[in-house]
């Protein structure tokens, strides 16, 4: 088990080294960053000088070198465009990002897990079809277009809540229901699906042959089983919410990593877009490494790796 | 009323996926079968796939509603059990199902599975349960310190005896077994038998052992009953079925047993085909294979009449007389 987690745990620092490396080298072979920094009408000398300023005369390798070693005194310079240290940014954008995404998340959770459980015990039932075809609905809408349609019925029509900036509490609930939305949907039918198929399981006719009750049925003996292929889907989910915070993020200009991301790299803000890309492998890679963990901790076949009797 | 559990007239149908709008077709899994068992009587009930063998198992312990008909344990009707008596009953029956590794939870462990139904009755305390749990695995051959151990980390063989033990742990009235060794290599399969055996002898104990494999059931039950598509279509002392069974459907099971003995060799397969379902609606199930059919077998379906010490579903039964396809010595 120990060995289990340290092996993942090494396998995560080599990934996020990897990533950080290959964004690195891709942003700068893919064009001048210096004159994506001016843009087209930049005078050779402007450009030059900019260069000199940036370090992006030299070589890649060496200023891939000296980028690392600044980066591991948690110096990731300053932003191209105003100057202010690029960690101070990441700093401010991260817990608001945090604050969409994990509480989307556990409201995913909340929702989903227990509408997946009562479909899947109702299966059939006009409750369970309605609901499914909810659910294929919040699915395949994009959250863009989820994130436009909320905004409609809750700022314009109802004109209940903000749609955009981020200085009061409200502010948040249209950007969280998007994200919980559209995660809630996929999470329920996956665990509507992996319950239905559990539930068919000759072991769960045995505890009803023995008379377990119904209900621990399903916590003790279905949902521990459907946890396992349900925490992949859960880490999916989760780096999904990451992402799709440079959407929900831009739609309702909340000022975390996603809008962030998509100025900076519109602005070409070269500094900030490293950092963020770090900054969001380091999530991925948790996210990953979590998932990993918990995988073994509820699937005894792992857990036991090494120590089986035939 | 001295039986054990009794089943009238039990029917299960299941609705056919069928075109919208068209008149829903249905499959009749059990079509109304009649049968008695007394304290300590153990059945055999065999047939090939899909003759419902099953369905009448979960029927037998209400796990599944019948469509027609009722089952009785102990005088009670299953349809008419309040939640109290469902535990009750639950906690004097039990089933075995034919793959150990899923017939196991693989998050529990052994100790947890055997020692449940203790807890879930309230029965004894945790450390109790455990004691009782220890105990029981030991009676079906396995050493306590298993407890621990999950079903992967097991055996074949020692997953059934613990598939076993947990049905036993609560000394039930009946058992279910269904194709409870047919899973396991020969071997193995006479270890389980055996310890069958010895555990029937220490009990007070009657049970349905459904199976599709002749050789193994006469070495395991008093009683035979044979399905065919549903039907029971004969059912008798397991000696006197064996050496002479009056329906074509079981002289033709009989006489397809693989035998050893190189003087004796079934070169034509005694039927043809296959399940034909769509024979279930009038007349006999079976007149689609049966060389014996005649123009009767197609308007009527055939009683159950006693013949002899068995009863049997054919018209004809009568022409059967004694002499048997092959002798098949019955165990005892």
């Amino acid at each position: 088990m120990i060995s289990f987690i340290l092996a993942r745990f090494a396998r995560a620092v080599i990934v996020l080294v990897l990533a950080v490396t290959f964004v690195f080298v891709i942003l700068r072979v893919s064009g001048d960053p210096a004159e994506q920094m001016l843009g087209d009408l930049a005078s050779p000398e402007a450009i030059a000088i900019v260069r000199a300023n940036w370090g992006l005369d030299k070589s890649i390798p060496e200023q891939f070198l000296i980028y690392a070693g600044n980066a591991l005194h948690g110096d990731f310079g300053v932003s191209t465009t105003d100057g202010r240290p690029v960690f101070t940014i990441i700093a401010e954008r991260v817990p608001k990002t945090l604050i969409i995404t994990i509480s989307s998340f556990l409201l995913t959770v909340l929702l989903g897990v227990p509408i997946g459980i009562l479909t899947a015990v109702r299966r059939g039932s006009a409750a369970d079809k309605a609901v499914m075809t909810g659910a294929v609905v919040g699915y395949s809408v994009p959250s863009f277009l989820l994130g436009v349609g909320i905004i409609f019925l809750f700022a314009v029509w109802l004109r209940v809540l903000p749609s955009s900036g981020s200085s009061t509490w409200q502010h948040a609930v249209l950007p969280i229901l998007t994200g919980t939305l559209a995660g809630a949907a996929g999470i329920s039918r996956f665990v509507r699906s992996a319950m239905i198929d559990i539930l068919d399981q000759p072991y769960i006719a045995a505890a009803r042959a023995d008379g377990v009750p119904e209900w621990e049925i399903i916590l003790r003996h279905a949902l521990p089983n459907a946890a396992i292929p349900l925490v992949t889907l859960l880490g999916f989910s989760a780096g999904g919410l990451l992402g799709g915070s440079v959407l929900i993020e831009t739609v309702f200009a909340w000022p975390g990593l996603g809008s962030g991301f998509s100025q900076a790299v519109s602005y070409g803000n070269l500094t900030v877009v490293q950092a963020m890309v770090l900054t969001f492998t380091a999530f991925m890679v948790t996210i990953n490494l979590t998932v990993d963990i918990l995988y073994a901790v509820l699937n005894p076949k792992i857990r036991l790796q090494g120590n089986d009797a035939s | 009323m001295s039986a054990l559990l009794q089943a009238s007239d039990l029917t299960k149908a299941y609705r056919l996926k069928s075109a919208p709008f068209a008149r829903p077709a249905y499959h009749l899994a059990v079509n109304a079968v009649e049968l008695a068992l007394e304290p300590r009587e153990r059945l055999g009930v065999v047939g090939e796939s899909g003759s419902g063998k099953s369905t009448l198992g979960r029927l037998l312990l209400g796990l599944t509603a019948p469509t027609r008909g009722e089952v009785l344990f102990e005088g009670q009707s299953h349809a008419r059990r309040k939640p109290g008596d469902w535990t009750r009953f639950r906690m004097r029956s039990s089933l075995v199902q034919q793959n150990p590794l899923s017939a196991l939870n693989p998050q529990m462990t052994i100790g947890e599975q055997v020692a449940e139904a203790v807890q879930v009755h309230r029965l004894s305390n945790r450390a109790g349960a455990r004691d009782r749990a220890a105990t029981m695995l030991e009676q079906v051959g396995l050493s306590s310190g298993m407890m621990n151990r999950f079903p992967h980390q097991m055996s074949g063989g020692q997953r059934q005896r613990v598939v076993i033990a947990r049905a036993l742990i609560l000394d039930p009235r009946l058992v279910v077994f269904d194709e409870a060794v047919s899973a396991l290599d020969v071997s193995v399969q006479a270890q389980v038998v055996a310890l069958l055996r010895s555990l029937w002898r220490e009990r007070d104990l009657a049970y349905v052992f459904i199976t599709h494999d002749l050789r193994v059931v006469r070495h395991l039950v008093d009683r035979i009953a044979v399905m065919y598509l549903g039907r029971m279509v004969e059912t008798g002392d397991i000696r006197s079925v064996y050496s002479a069974p009056r329906h074509p459907y079981t002289r033709a099971l009989l006489a397809s047993v693989p035998t050893l003995d190189p003087t004796i060799r079934n070169i034509a397969p005694p039927i043809r085909g296959e399940l034909d379902p769509g024979r279930a609606r009038q007349g006999c199930a079976f007149r689609s294979r049966c060389p014996h059919a005649f123009e009767r077998c197609e308007r009527e379906v055939p009683a159950m009449r006693q013949l002899g010490s068995q009863q049997v579903a054919c018209h004809i039964a009568e022409q059967f007389n004694p002499a048997p396809t092959r002798q098949m010595e019955v165990a005892r």
